[in-house]
């Protein structure tokens, strides 16, 4: 079977940096000097994201997946990976297991997606499984130890690097099998939270209107401040929406939905309204953002456009509608499209940052369009 | 008209006239018994004025005059704002410098005893903030950098908080639109970072 043990940096959730869950002085320079507060690193390596979850481990250039039985050496990705993540905490000696990935697909090279303003966050990873495919121990289980090699001999434990592809003879017949098995017999509890679809549509008793419930809906979405309590609001909205079938109220679970990184549901709530409503400037402006970040491009060139007659007085608005198109064009690799919309802002805008950020862009692209004629 | 605490629709809780008025005061270095002669009206009834937050516009006209009061900030922080979209991305006005320097130790006073108490975590130390300080556009206004626009975007029935940060905090084309409850907690654990 395809295994890699991946050592990371020891947290609770790994759902992001929180006064409550810290990175342990384990976490390596490397992290503790780029985490400074932004999205880097092993730190949302269980958050469910879009139905997916991204792990990151930090090694220096590739990682060698042609060591597994049957890949290619050109191969730029593997599946159905056992990835089994290990940290240690601050106060025990070991480094354990805190958590796996059942049929990951693991990449030779980090994977760093451009970013969407407004939505989600930066993505960098190595490893990527479903949602569903995530366990995350809870700290009270996080005791199956892994070996060291500087303590129980080569090819008997992990080495100075992250990764471990445990390929040697020990490995495979002695210490993988008591992996496979422990992963296998775990019963208990996990501690990761994976949005399917039950819990998305989750109702409460509750006599209160519809209306009431939307209104403390929306007020926990504008004061909430972490993922529990957007969930607490969608478990409310869904309540309102069962009781009253109002767009508004659609509205609203459409955001918080986005506030949960669950995008397809999201878009689902908004291409209904769209259906209902018809192309209405705040369900598009709703929209274009959640089909960037998941890459249905033409989608939000579609949508852009279509917002287009909403700003035709209004340059600035009209350069960020055509920022959002390059964008699209850039993922789509349809470089000479990016040009042509890079000339526009160019053109009308009146912001001497954006002129000269969007003028080096154009250089930059068409810089490379040279460079691969 | 008596400008009472404003709700933007969706319930934005913001600093009400007198607490704007109030801050004024200690900002030019004056006491209310000054301000009531300058009124020409009785000390006692300018503290009512400000005790009860009943002050009317002509009073609000004047006292923005002696006390230098930016009347269109004052217009965005009483909520009288344009929602925009999260396309138009309209800045509303920020508080002047002088005023956020000295809002500022206060708001940090206030950020640092929720640290030094162990509050245990971020949400908690946010929570504290808008308890003490009424306000997020209020508190976001003191601790933000100039260069940074504070947007209310219209989402259906509310407006909603987004901020914009300065050109050059990322590479991207055009710059993110950040929540503001986000921000705050970016703030504040860079805050906590030292």
């Amino acid at each position: 079977m395809r295994i890699l043990f991946c050592n990371i940096t020891y947290m609770t959730n790994y759902c992001g940096v929180d006064n409550e869950d810290r990175v342990s002085k384990y976490g390596g320079a490397w992290l503790k000097e780029h985490l400074d507060g932004k999205d880097v690193g092993e730190v949302y390596n269980f958050q469910d994201y879009n139905h997916s979850c991204y792990g990151f481990v930090h090694i220096d250039g590739q990682i060698h997946i042609e060591r597994f039985e049957d890949v290619k050496s050109n191969a730029q990705e593997i599946n159905n990976v056992l990835v089994v993540w290990c940290a240690k905490a601050d106060d025990i000696d070991n480094h354990v297991i805190v958590g796996w990935y059942k049929n990951a697909t693991v990449y030779r090279f980090e994977q760093a997606p451009g970013a969407v303003p407004s939505l989600g966050r930066d993505l960098y990873y190595r490893v990527k499984a479903k949602a569903e495919d995530a366990y995350l121990l809870p700290e009270e289980e996080r005791m199956f130890v892994i070996p060291r090699a500087s303590v129980e001999g080569p090819g008997r434990g992990m080495g100075q690097s992250n990764l471990w592809y445990a390929d040697s003879e020990y490995a495979k017949m002695e210490f993988i099998p008591k992996v496979v098995t422990y992963i296998e017999s775990y019963k208990k509890k996990y501690i990761n939270i994976v949005y399917d679809q039950d819990k998305l549509t989750k109702t409460l008793d509750s006599n209160e209107s519809g209306q009431v419930l939307e209104e403390k809906a929306g007020d926990l979405f504008e004061e909430g401040m972490s993922k529990e309590e957007f969930y607490q609001a969608l478990c409310l909205i869904n309540t309102a929406i069962s009781k009253t079938d109002s767009n508004d109220a659609i509205f609203l679970r459409g955001n918080i939905l986005k506030e949960l990184n669950c995008f397809d549901e999201a878009i689902a709530v908004f291409e209904e309204l769209l259906n209902r409503e018809g192309d209405v400037q705040d369900l598009l402006e709703a929209i274009i953002y959640l089909y960037a970040v998941v890459n249905k491009n033409d989608k939000a060139i579609e949508t852009a456009e279509k917002l287009m007659k909403f700003f035709e007085d209004d340059t600035e608005a009209t350069c960020e509608l055509y920022s959002i198109i390059i964008d699209a064009y850039d993922r789509k690799g349809e470089y000479q499209k990016v040009i042509e919309c890079c000339d526009k802002i160019i053109e009308l805008t009146s912001d001497k940052d954006l002129r000269e950020f969007v003028m080096e862009h154009k250089k930059h692209v068409m810089e490379w369009i040279e460079s691969v004629k | 008209m008596l400008v009472d605490i404003i709700y933007l629709q969706g319930g934005e809780t913001l600093l009400s006239a007198a607490d704007i008025i109030k801050k004024h005061i200690k900002l030019r270095g004056k006491s209310i018994e000054q301000l009531s002669q300058e009124l020409r009206i009785p000390v006692k009834t300018l503290y009512d004025k400000l005790q009860n937050n009943r002050i009317s516009t002509d009073d609000l006209f004047k006292m923005s005059i002696l006390l230098d009061i930016d009347l269109e900030w004052m217009k965005s922080a009483l909520g009288y704002t344009s929602p925009a979209s999260l396309i138009e991305r309209k800045g509303i006005k920020r508080m002047s410098k002088a005023y956020r320097e000295q809002e500022y130790s206060i708001v940090l006073e206030t950020l640092n005893r929720c640290i030094s108490d162990g509050a245990r975590n971020i949400n908690e130390i946010k929570k504290e903030l808008l308890a003490t300080h009424t306000s997020l556009f209020y508190i976001l206004d003191v601790l933000l950098a100039e260069e940074y626009s504070i947007v209310f975007v219209n989402e259906r029935s509310r407006e909603v908080l987004y901020v914009k940060p300065p050109w050059g905090e990322n590479s991207l084309i055009r710059q993110p639109l950040i929540k503001g409850t986000q921000m705050l907690s970016n703030i504040i654990m860079g805050i906590m970072k030292g």
